[in-house]
Order: C-alpha cells, then sequence, then structure tokens
C-alpha cells in the first residue's frame, strides 16, 4: 500500500467523491424528481394500464361476451357470464362482466385475445384505494374508465340489411314463441321480446 | 356377464368381416378389417383425414370432399369416406395434390363462412375451425359479398343460423337414417342451398336434438344453452339417463355446480350416442328453483325447516318409538325406481335388518314388477335379450308398445333391424299411420295386429293358437305343450275375432313369421306388462317364445320395456317385497306386504309408520284413499327431489339429491348395469340417498349420540356397491342357455295356465282412455325441466282426426271427459294425432292428477299391481261459453 | 289419407306413373311435373299432397321441387319469359336484353306484371347457344335477341297470343298452351 492509497482510506475519498457529485448536481445541475401527485408523468403509447372496456360511436358496448379474454388471462381474473340479447335474437352479449383488478398482472393477453377490439390497456395506473372490493370491477367501471381514455370511438360495423330487418321487426312484433299443439302455449323465456 | 361394453357401433356388416388386411398410409404400414372404410381405418396409424360429411353413425354421402387422398394406381384423388380398404393400398393423406385438394375445398367452405367464431356455441368444438387451422391457407381470394341468409325462428328448442352452414348434409341424413323422421331437408341449390323444414316452417319433429349435436359447425345449436358457456369451460361428467329404462349414456356438462348442456359421445354406451328429447333437453330439473334444500318438519301445524342432524335425530327416534311400541312390522318403506342400486340395496337392509319389518317394496309395483317375476318364474333371469340381439334380429315381435314414445331409443335400435331388413310385427290398438314428422313403429312393421283398444290378453290367446299348426319348436317341453294345446283347444278363432277384432289368417301369418324366424326377439311393452292382467299376460307371451322356440339361445329372447331407469335394478337390489337381493324369493312371516296393501293397512291403523322415497302413491292410486291412510299415519317419512302432493303430508321431508349429483349404478331394462358418476356437489342442503340411509340406520342402531362423522357408516356409494354385490346370490346375472332351459322344464313341471278370453265391450258412444307416457316427459320430474315444457307443458286429450272430425272437433279445443264409473269429470285441450287407434283417446300421465280419477282400479291378484292406466269415459264438447281461452 | 289440393283427375294421372317406376319415391319429379301442368304453378300444400300420395314427408318433395328452377312454385303470368343467362348468350348481351325486358315490363327478375300477363326469369343454357342471345316464352324459343325483336315479340304476344319470330319448341315431351 502505498501512501497516496493509504491518504485516500483515511479521507474517505470515495465518500467526498461520491458527495461531490451530489453536490454538483444539487447546485448546479437540472431537477429531476418528479412531484408526483400534483406533476403527472406522460406515459409512453402502449403503455400497459389497466384494462378497460370501449364503445362503438353510437354508444353500445362492444364486447359481444366470447370470454376469449376469460381463456387467455393467465391470473385467471377475469369473469365473463354471457347471454342473448332480449331485442335481438342470436346477438351475444356479456350479461355479467368482472375484472378482478387485484389479480391482473396487466399483460394485455386479453386485449390482444379479444376479437372486436373491445378491450384496451388504458393509461389508468392510479389504482391505489382504501378498498380493495372497489378493484373488482364490473362492466360499468369499465366502461367508464374506457370513456375517460378512449374519447374517440370506432363507427359500428353496419349490419347486413336482411338481419337488421329481421331484428327490427321482432323489436316491433316480438320475437316467435313456440307454437306447440295444444293450448296454453308456453313462453320462451329466452330471448324472448 | 353384461357390463357396459366398448363402442358398439358400426356392427353389422362389419362384425363379420373378421379377415385382415395390410396397407401402407403415409409409409406406415397398417392391417385393418376388410371392407372397413378407409377414413376409419387409417386412425390406427394416428393419422386423421379432415372431414366434415363422413359421421360414422351415417351412411357415407362423400358430398364435402374434403376427404380426398392419394391412392397408388387410381388415377385421381378418392374420397376416404367412402373407399374400403384394400390388401396392398399405398395411401398418402398430405401429398402435394392433396393438400391442393384440401386447400381448395377449405377456400370454398370459408368463402361463405361468417367470421362469428367468437360469438358461436360451437367455437371451441368446431370441425371447421379445427380443420380449418390445419387445412387452409391464411387468406381468401373471394372479394365478393358473402352469402347472407335472412335469420328463421327454427323452434323453441333449436337455433338455426344458415349462414354458418357447410352443407354437409349431416343432419337431414341423421333425422332420416337414425330417427326416421325426415323433418329436415335441404333445399334450393348451388350457392343457395340451405337446410330446413318444409315451406320455412317451424321445426315440428321429435326433438330428439340429434341434429344438433351431428352439426359440425355451429349452424344449428340448441337453443336452452344458447350463449351459456363456452366449450373449453364446461366440466364433463359420465352419467346414466334418469329418465326412462332405455339406460342411456349421457355426459353432463356445466361449470361449477351447473349443469347447461348435455351431449353424448358416438358410439358409447347402450344408445350409441343417440338421445331423446328427455335426455338432451331434459337436464332443467336437476337445478330447477323448487328442488327442495333442507329438512322440514312438520308439527303442530307448521312446516319447520331444520338442521340434517336434528331431522336424522327425529326420524330415528320416531320409528324406534314406533317400533317398541307397536312392533318393527308396523313400518313399511317404498323405495322409487329412480334411485341406484346401492340405494335400493341399503334402503332394503335399513327396512330388514336394522328396523326389523319385511315390509319394503318399490314403485316396480306399479307395473314393472310383473314382467321381473314372470321372467323370473318361468327363466330363472330377467336378462334374455339385448340391443345387439333386437339389431341383429330377422324378426321382432313388438307386443303392446308405443316404443318411439316411452322408449325412443330401444325404438331406434327396432328401426335400425327395419332398415337392415328385419320384418317387425306390432301388436297394439294404435292405427298404422304414422303423423308426418314423428316415427311410430306400426307404420314401419310388415304386420301390424291392429287389435281393438285393451284386447292383448285374449290376442296372445290368437297367437298360441295360430302357432299350433305351424308346428311347435322341439325345444319347448312337451308337458306344457299339452297343457296349453289343450286349454286353447277350447277358444275358436271366431271367439278371438270377435274380442280382438282381428282374423285368424293374420294370427296366423304373425305367428308363422314370429316362429319361422331364425333369431326372433319379442318386446313387451306397457300395453301388457301395465294393464289388466299383466302378470299372467306376460307369462302368456313367454310361453308363445318357448313354443316358438324364440328364447333361450343367442340372439333371441324377450325385452320389457321399462318407463323408469331403474325399475330392474331396485327389485333386483331387493327392494320388493317379494324378493331379498339378487332376485330370491323371500318368504317373510308375517307376509310383506306390498305397497297397495301398505296404504290398505295404513288406512286400517295396523301401519303406523311409512318410509317412502322418491314415492308418490298420491298420483298412482285413488287419492282420497291414500289422503286418508297417509293422515292415519303416526309417521310419514318422505326423501324427494321436489314437493309433491304426496310429501306435503309427511311429517319428516329430506331432500335427496338428483341422478346427477351422486354416483350410482343403474339396471336398464336388458338388464345391463352400468354406473353413472357424479356430476356435481347436492344441489341446496340435499344429500345422496344412500348417504341419508346409511346415517339413519346407524342413528337407529346406535343408542348414544356420537360425533356425526362416526355415525356415517359408508364413506362412499362405491362401498355400498361392493357390499351389495357380494349380496347377491353367485347366478345373479347368469343367463346361460342351460340354466334357461333348466329353468323352464321346472316351470312346466308345476305351470298351472289359465287362458280367459275378455268379453268383448259393446261401445254405446263411450271411448277408450289410456294413461301414458309422452314422448316429452318421463315421470314428473320432467315437468321441471324447461326445455322439455317448451315442447309440452299441459294436459291434452289426444285423438284420431276422424274421430275428431265426427264429434265436429278441431286441434286445440277444449272437450270434457267424463266417468259414468266414478261421476267424475275433466276439461282437456285436444291435439289431433294419426296414430291414435280409432274411438281411443290418450292422456300424458304427466300432469294432472284428476284424470286418473276418471278410470277404473283393478288389482292383479298374483303380483298385486294397481292397473287404473285403463278405462271407459265420455267424452262431450265443452261448450263454447264456458271455453277458458289458453 | 286425404288431399287438399290436388283435383282427382291430377291424382289419376300420377297414379298412372307408379308403374315406369321401380319406388313410388322416383314418382316426385313426373307428380311435380304433372300439377305444374294442371295448376300452372306448385305451391306448398300441392307439394304436401304429392307426399301424402308417394308416402313421403313433404320436405322430401319441398327438397326437390325447389332445387330444380322448371318448377314455378309462385302463379306465373301467362307468357312466362325464361331468359338465358349462360356464357354463349351472357357474351353476346343477354345482360342487356334482361335490363331491356326489365325497363319494358317494369318488373324485376322473378316478378309477374300487374297485369299478369308476363313473368321474367333467369335460366341456365337452353340449348340454343347458335341464336344467343335468345329466351323461351312458354315453349317457344326466340333467338337472336335484340331490343327490336324484343319489342315486336311481347306486342305480337299481347295482340295475337303468338308471334312468327319463334324459332320453334325444341324441347320434348311437348307441353301444352
Amino acid at each position: 500500500m502505498t501512501g497516496k492509497e493509504l491518504f485516500k482510506k483515511a479521507v474517505f475519498y470515495e465518500i467526498l467523491q461520491g458527495l461531490g457529485l451530489t453536490f454538483k448536481h444539487m447546485l448546479f445541475g437540472k431537477t429531476m424528481t418528479e412531484q408526483y401527485p400534483r406533476e403527472k408523468p406522460s406515459l409512453p403509447d402502449g403503455w400497459r394500464g389497466a384494462i378497460v372496456q370501449l364503445r362503438y360511436d353510437d354508444g353500445s358496448e362492444k364486447c359481444v361476451g366470447c370470454a376469449l379474454c376469460e381463456a387467455a388471462c393467465p391470473s385467471h381474473c377475469i369473469t365473463v357470464e354471457s347471454a342473448e340479447r332480449e331485442d335481438m335474437p342470436q346477438k351475444r352479449y356479456s350479461k355479467r362482466y368482472t375484472l378482478d383488478m387485484t389479480r391482473c398482472v396487466f399483460c394485455g393477453f386479453c386485449v390482444q385475445a379479444c376479437p372486436v377490439t373491445a378491450l384496451a390497456s388504458s393509461k389508468e395506473y392510479e389504482l391505489a384505494t382504501t378498498d380493495k372490493r372497489e378493484l373488482i370491477m364490473e362492466m360499468d367501471d369499465l366502461l367508464k374508465l374506457g370513456d375517460k381514455y378512449f374519447p374517440i370511438r370506432e363507427k359500428r360495423p353496419q349490419y347486413t340489411e336482411d338481419r337488421f330487418n329481421f331484428f327490427k321487426q321482432n323489436k316491433a312484433s316480438g320475437f316467435p314463441v313456440a307454437h306447440v299443439p295444444v293450448v296454453n302455449v308456453p313462453i320462451a323465456k329466452k330471448g324472448a321480446a | 356377464m353384461s357390463f357396459a361394453s366398448e363402442s358398439t357401433l358400426g356392427d353389422g356388416p362389419l362384425k363379420t368381416m373378421s379377415e385382415l388386411v395390410t396397407f401402407k398410409v403415409n409409409d406406415i404400414e397398417v392391417s385393418a378389417p376388410k371392407g372397413m372404410l378407409l377414413i376409419e381405418a387409417v386412425k390406427k396409424a394416428g393419422v386423421e383425414i379432415p372431414h366434415f360429411c363422413y359421421h360414422p353413425r351415417l351412411k357415407p354421402d362423400a358430398n364435402c370432399r374434403m376427404c380426398l387422398v392419394e391412392i397408388e394406381k387410381m388415377p385421381k384423388l378418392q374420397t376416404a369416406c367412402t373407399m374400403p380398404v384394400a390388401e396392398g393400398m399405398v395411401v398418402q393423406t398430405t401429398s402435394d395434390s392433396v393438400v391442393a385438394s384440401q386447400n381448395g375445398v377449405m377456400e370454398y367452405l370459408l368463402g361463405n363462412h361468417p367470421l362469428d367464431c367468437p360469438e358461436c356455441d360451437q367455437g371451441g368444438e368446431c370441425q371447421l375451425q379445427d380443420f380449418g387451422h390445419q387445412h387452409s391457407k391464411l387468406g381468401s381470394r373471394f372479394l365478393e359479398q358473402k352469402r347472407v341468409f335472412p335469420k328463421e325462428y327454427f323452434g323453441p328448442l333449436v337455433e338455426k343460423e344458415m349462414n354458418r352452414c357447410v352443407s354437409c348434409l349431416r343432419c337431414v341424413r341423421y333425422c332420416d337414417e337414425v330417427m326416421g323422421v325426415t323433418a329436415l331437408g335441404s333445399f334450393d341449390r348451388g350457392n343457395g342451398t340451405q337446410i330446413g323444414t318444409f315451406a320455412h316452417g317451424e321445426l315440428d319433429c321429435e326433438y330428439c336434438g340429434g341434429c344438433i349435436q351431428i352439426c359440425p359447425v355451429g349452424a344449428l345449436t340448441s337453443r336452452l344453452s344458447m350463449y351459456e358457456n363456452r366449450t373449453w369451460q364446461l366440466k364433463k361428467t359420465d352419467t346414466i339417463c334418469n329418465y326412462c329404462g332405455d339406460g342411456c349414456s349421457l355426459i353432463l356438462e356445466g361449470v361449477k355446480d351447473d349443469i347447461t348442456r348435455v351431449s353424448s359421445e358416438t358410439g358409447a354406451g347402450r344408445n350409441r350416442g343417440d338421445l331423446c328429447a328427455r335426455g338432451f333437453f331434459g337436464y332443467g330439473a336437476i337445478n330447477h328453483k323448487d328442488r327442495l334444500s333442507r329438512p322440514r318438519l312438520n308439527t303442530k301445524g307448521r312446516t319447520l325447516e331444520v338442521t340434517w342432524d336434528w331431522a336424522f335425530n327425529k326420524a330415528a327416534e320416531d320409528l324406534k318409538k314406533i317400533v317398541a311400541q307397536h312392533g318393527p312390522d308396523a313400518v313399511g318403506g317404498v323405495i322409487s325406481t329412480h334411485c341406484s342400486n346401492e340405494e335400493a340395496y341399503l334402503f332394503q337392509k335399513l327396512m330388514r335388518e336394522v328396523i326389523g319389518t319385511p315390509h319394503v317394496d318399490s314403485t316396480a309395483r306399479y307395473g314393472y314388477i310383473n314382467a321381473l317375476s314372470a321372467l323370473n318364474e318361468v327363466f330363472g333371469t330377467a336378462r334374455l335379450s339385448h340391443y345387439e340381439d333386437i339389431r341383429s334380429a330377422d324378426v321382432l315381435l313388438v307386443v303392446g308398445a308405443d316404443m318411439a314414445e316411452s322408449n325412443p331409443i330401444a325404438g331406434i335400435q327396432v328401426k335400425d333391424a327395419v332398415r337392415a331388413g328385419a320384418q317387425l310385427i306390432t301388436l297394439d290398438a294404435s292405427s298404422p299411420e304414422r303423423d308426418t314428422y314423428y316415427s311410430h313403429l306400426p307404420s314401419l312393421a310388415t304386420q301390424h295386429l291392429n287389435i281393438r283398444f285393451g284386447t292383448e290378453q285374449s290376442a296372445i290367446i290368437g297367437l298360441v293358437k295360430a302357432l299350433f299348426d305351424k308346428g311347435i319348436a322341439s325345444s319347448a317341453p312337451r308337458k306344457l305343450v299339452n297343457q296349453i294345446k289343450k286349454k286353447v283347444a277350447v277358444i275358436s278363432f271366431a271367439e278371438i275375432e270377435a274380442t280382438t277384432g282381428l282374423t285368424e289368417n293374420s294370427y296366423r301369418r304373425a305367428a308363422q313369421t314370429y316362429a319361422g324366424a331364425e333369431h326372433a326377439v319379442m318386446i313387451v311393452g306397457r300395453g301388457v306388462i301395465q294393464s289388466e292382467g299383466g302378470y299372467q299376460n306376460m307369462l302368456r307371451l313367454e310361453e308363445l317364445s318357448i313354443l316358438a322356440g324364440q328364447v333361450g339361445r343367442e340372439g333371441a329372447g324377450i325385452l320389457p320395456l321399462a318407463s323408469e331407469n331403474n325399475a330392474f335394478g331396485v327389485v333386483e337390489s331387493g327392494a320388493s317385497s317379494e324378493y331379498l337381493p339378487g332376485l330370491k324369493r323371500q318368504e317373510a312371516k308375517p307376509k310383506a306386504l306390498t305397497l297397495l296393501e301398505m296404504i290398505d293397512a295404513a288406512a286400517e291403523g295396523k301401519l303406523k309408520a311409512l318410509y317412502l322415497v322418491g314415492a308418490d302413491p298420491l298420483r298412482n292410486l285413488p287419492q282420497k284413499k291414500v289422503a286418508d291412510a297417509l293422515s292415519n299415519l303416526d309417521l310419514l317419512i318422505c326423501q324427494d327431489l321436489f314437493p309433491t302432493e304426496t310429501n306435503a303430508h309427511a311429517h319428516i321431508l329430506l331432500p335427496a339429491a338428483s341422478f346427477a349429483e351422486k354416483s350410482g349404478h343403474y339396471t336398464n331394462h336388458e338388464g345391463v348395469v352400468q354406473k353413472g358418476h357424479q356430476a356435481i356437489e347436492p344441489v341446496g342442503g340435499a344429500k345422496p340417498d344412500w348417504m341419508i340411509f346409511s346415517i339413519l340406520s346407524n342413528k337407529i342402531k346406535e343408542e348414544t349420540t356420537l360425533p356425526y362423522f362416526k355415525l356415517v357408516g359408508y364413506r362412499s356409494a362405491d362401498e355400498v356397491w361392493k357390499e351389495a354385490v357380494m349380496a347377491m346370490p353367485n347366478d345373479w346375472q347368469q343367463n346361460s342357455k342351460e340354466a334357461i332351459s333348466r329353468h323352464v322344464a321346472a316351470y312346466a313341471e308345476h305351470a298351472e295356465i289359465q287362458y280367459a278370453l275378455q268379453t268383448p265391450r259393446a261401445s254405446n258412444g263411450v271411448m277408450d282412455l289410456q294413461l301414458g307416457q309422452n314422448r316429452y316427459h318421463a315421470g314428473t320430474t320432467s315437468r321441471y325441466a324447461e326445455g322439455l315444457n317448451r315442447l309440452l307443458d299441459c294436459e291434452c286429450v289426444v285423438i284420431h282426426p276422424d274421430d275428431a272430425e265426427a264429434l265436429q272437433l278441431e286441434e286445440g279445443e277444449r272437450v270434457r271427459l267424463s266417468s259414468h264409473l266414478s261421476g267424475a269429470s275433466v276439461e282437456l285441450p285436444i291435439q289431433l294425432s294419426q296414430k291414435q287407434g280409432r274411438g281411443a283417446l290418450f292422456v300424458p300421465e304427466h300432469f294432472g292428477l284428476s284424470v286418473k280419477g276418471l278410470l277404473p282400479l283393478t288389482i292383479d291378484r298374483e303380483s298385486k299391481v294397481p292397473y287404473g292406466d285403463r278405462g271407459p269415459v265420455k267424452l262431450s264438447k265443452v261448450a263454447a261459453s264456458t271455453q277458458v281461452k289458453g | 289419407m286425404k288431399l287438399k289440393t290436388l283435383s282427382e283427375k291430377t291424382v289419376k294421372r300420377i297414379e298412372a306413373e307408379y308403374t315406369k317406376y321401380p319406388d313410388k319415391r322416383s314418382v316426385t319429379l313426373p307428380a311435380l311435373r304433372i300439377v305444374q301442368e294442371d295448376n300452372a304453378h306448385i305451391s306448398e300444400s300441392a307439394m304436401a299432397d304429392i307426399a301424402t300420395l308417394l308416402g313421403l314427408t313433404p320436405i322430401q318433395v319441398y327438397e326437390v321441387a325447389t332445387f330444380y328452377s322448371q318448377y314455378n312454385l309462385k302463379p306465373v303470368g301467362k307468357y312466362f319469359i325464361q331468359v338465358c343467362k349462360t356464357l354463349a348468350c351472357s357474351l353476346v348481351g343477354a345482360g342487356s336484353i334482361v335490363d331491356y325486358l326489365q325497363e319494358k315490363l317494369g318488373i324485376a327478375v322473378g316478378e309477374t306484371t300487374q297485369d299478369g300477363l308476363f313473368t321474367l326469369k333467369l335460366v341456365e343454357c337452353l340449348a340454343a347457344c347458335g341464336g344467343a342471345p335468345m329466351m323461351q316464352i312458354n315453349d317457344r324459343y326466340y333467338e337472336g335477341l335484340n331490343p327490336e325483336r324484343v319489342d315486336r315479340i311481347l306486342s305480337d304476344l299481347k295482340k295475337y297470343g303468338t308471334s312468327d319470330l319463334a324459332t320453334g319448341p325444341f324441347m320434348l315431351p311437348v307441353m301444352q298452351g
């Protein structure tokens, strides 16, 4: 050990060196700290924040209740209960859509799996809450978040004319119910208008 | 032994072809039976040829062109679904030309197919998806507008989406080839080809659900389970259908504790994958909201829901009290024939060993016991023929059975046999015409013995008498032959004709066909078993088959049809007043009471406690008498799925688990024992019946109150089954030729044969009413199934259109049925059916109680079976002012 | 067995066909033809009647009737115009002939004029490619069409019921009318 090294050890040279850098930044450098609650960071595009549900331009939800997001979810946080729309026979929709944000790992697989791009990763990241139950989100919560982050909506694809007419006509006259050879015709409950 | 074996599909031609040929597929050498179709044979090499129109249950059609393969030395590509394998064949399924043709076919099919897989219920189990992934190029060159069909309503339970159709015609062929219904067809041509009903009408058929199951894509789907679950979410459980005696294998599918769909595996089980409306659409009863969920006590005019522990203690205490006061003979028990073999065994053990009463019976007493005891009496076994025998038989004799209604799957076996060239003889009072889209066996029959209503007994005499001219089989014991000969000699054909309305000639022809057959199977239905003189008539039919030599040998036999799924098994497990496990006759002292006698004894005050497991005597016996008897009891324990009229009287009502919620063995009417597995946990707080019996037995036996878990004697139904099998006699499933002929010889020694002609009844404006099963319902449980209710949800009177015309009645009009015997009357709407015999009426038995009150009750002298399904009624039009709008 | 629509005469004619075929189902085609000859078109109840006669289910008759374009399932006009739309005719302007006919008659393909005189329909090749574009009105062929000839044919038919531009019936057997 030379004398120079011994001197450096004695005066804690490395620490002085480090502190020097600190003081240099403190006195002459630009401030880098984000003033988070007061100032929000700008997030890059493709940020994978909270999963949200989207709508079409006419305000109807895009989700068709196919449960492919449920199948794709690695943390099993999505539950879809689908049913037939009462006013549109043979049209599937999700009667109940639950996304458990406490379990979500924000991987975005569900967004990729969705065949109608009804799901999207938003830039929502402020999910802290005092009540964990708030994080189990229903369709309405997800749509609200979607409205917040995706104000520009896609146009609803036009139905083929025949089918659209069938729906319209059914709306007026009611979906045909079962013909049974006896009186007291039972009403088909599902899909009955 | 006749446990359900492996796949029985494709028997018939293939069964005989045992010669093996060796061929090469994709350079793998495989051997397969000669004549096997290539598409099946290559599976042995682990190769799958893509296909849409081919299905093992159907005849090859080769319309989809997806299964083209290259075969060496053949100039063009060949369809694998029509090509039988031959020695030395060299097949390529992945060569360039094959791949090019597969890509081409896929491009054509996908050209018009909508991209709605996420919405489609078939998504995940769709053949077009699967084969599309494997065999099509990405992208399409089809730029034009896709073909679009307008949406059509297709019936209450089937959803049609023609845009998804690939025109494989499987549904049309299934409807025609298997069901024989031909309600579906393909119409228009080319690009516009579509599947549908006549004139785009609503689907009006048997609703077997076959078209839904066989559709490779999502063109036909079930409306009942529409959009409820995706296929990959479903948990599948094999079980045995609970509705009739056919013993069909079902797959219950659902998520968690819900059953949302039923399916079946092609070729599996006794049904070979075919189902009927009840099996396919009848699962709604399992999770019905009206299911009993907690034990109930009726005390001091109030109904209280209590815990199981309390209910068990109360039941045990009360039973013990009654046994102490009045002796064990004051207790009786009746178990339903929907329970499993384990449960029947345990129930009779509880009654006979734990309580010590001989009074055990089952609801097989309503009729099926006739068949079982008559067969057991003569042949020492009731396992005489199987569906395989029916399919390979050359003559089938169906007596008093409307198989298309009561046992549709056994009916399919008959239809298959007829299609394979068997001669069908039917004997009943129905007309040989059929309703357009409903199968009816007499319409397929080569000979239909159209007797007058209720004269089966006399018709059987006619057949036996006619047989004597044909010559009696040498195997028939001489003593029996002589005795019968003497008896029938005193009855003339003229008298038989006066009663049955059938000429000597038709009997002769039928007897000749039956006796002359190589293998004939006799199928006996409710018209004999569950109608007046059932026990004796069953014996007469057995003698007929002995005389004709059509029993006790391979391929020939007798099959009595059961309308309940485990009538055979429950009796065989010992839950019957005359039999111990294994159909061993018991000589109890005091004499064991039958169901009916128990009711009488209760009315007299001799019987103090009654344990009814799923039995509903109020529905099947005269109501006032039963109601009096039940209210006379000190203790009535009922165990049921749903609240019924009977269990409203119960002091203790225990909720039981349905067939989907427990595992157990069931014996169908062939005598095949099959295991049903547990699909879901018991609904509400219900418990499986075997567990209830087990816990109750221990509660009765134990003096001290032990911890609850120690009182559960058996840990599983399998444990009970092991014990039950051990309790059976060694020969319980034996039906060897020698044993049968030994029994027949013994029977001939002591037989006392009675032949009695019925007296012809003058019509004088009275019509005959028959209660029976409708094709959409079985028992009363099916009324809780939403799917079946959409098909038929209320009582109606079925009448022949000619009769209706004569009475100036129209479909749906209300009529009044009244009985001059009891003075009661019922108002019901009418339904027209061609197959109904003229002058006869039919009412499905599943709904109201009141129609039963119109009919007289007679009791069989030997088997104590109450017959109350037939009788004369007066039909009159309801005046328009009182007409109730539906 | 009750029939709703078919007359006794039609039934007799259908029954006469039974002997010509191995089984009754094969009589479907001639039966449909006979009904069309007698009633001008085949209604759904007539199909149901044929099914009853032949021991089939109605859908089996419906399948056949909808498959062949020669069967008229809706009432047709007095003059049934069938324009060939197959390749040879299309190349030489069958399309414009159809457009012209549509405009002139004021009906779309598949419709009948208000006065019940003309029905317009497109059919596949009628085997008169030599005279393309061509059309068939009832059993008569009209070849080498252009708008002027079409005008003349239509006015002739309206006036006299026949037109001398007809190039003769080629279909066998010759149908009446």
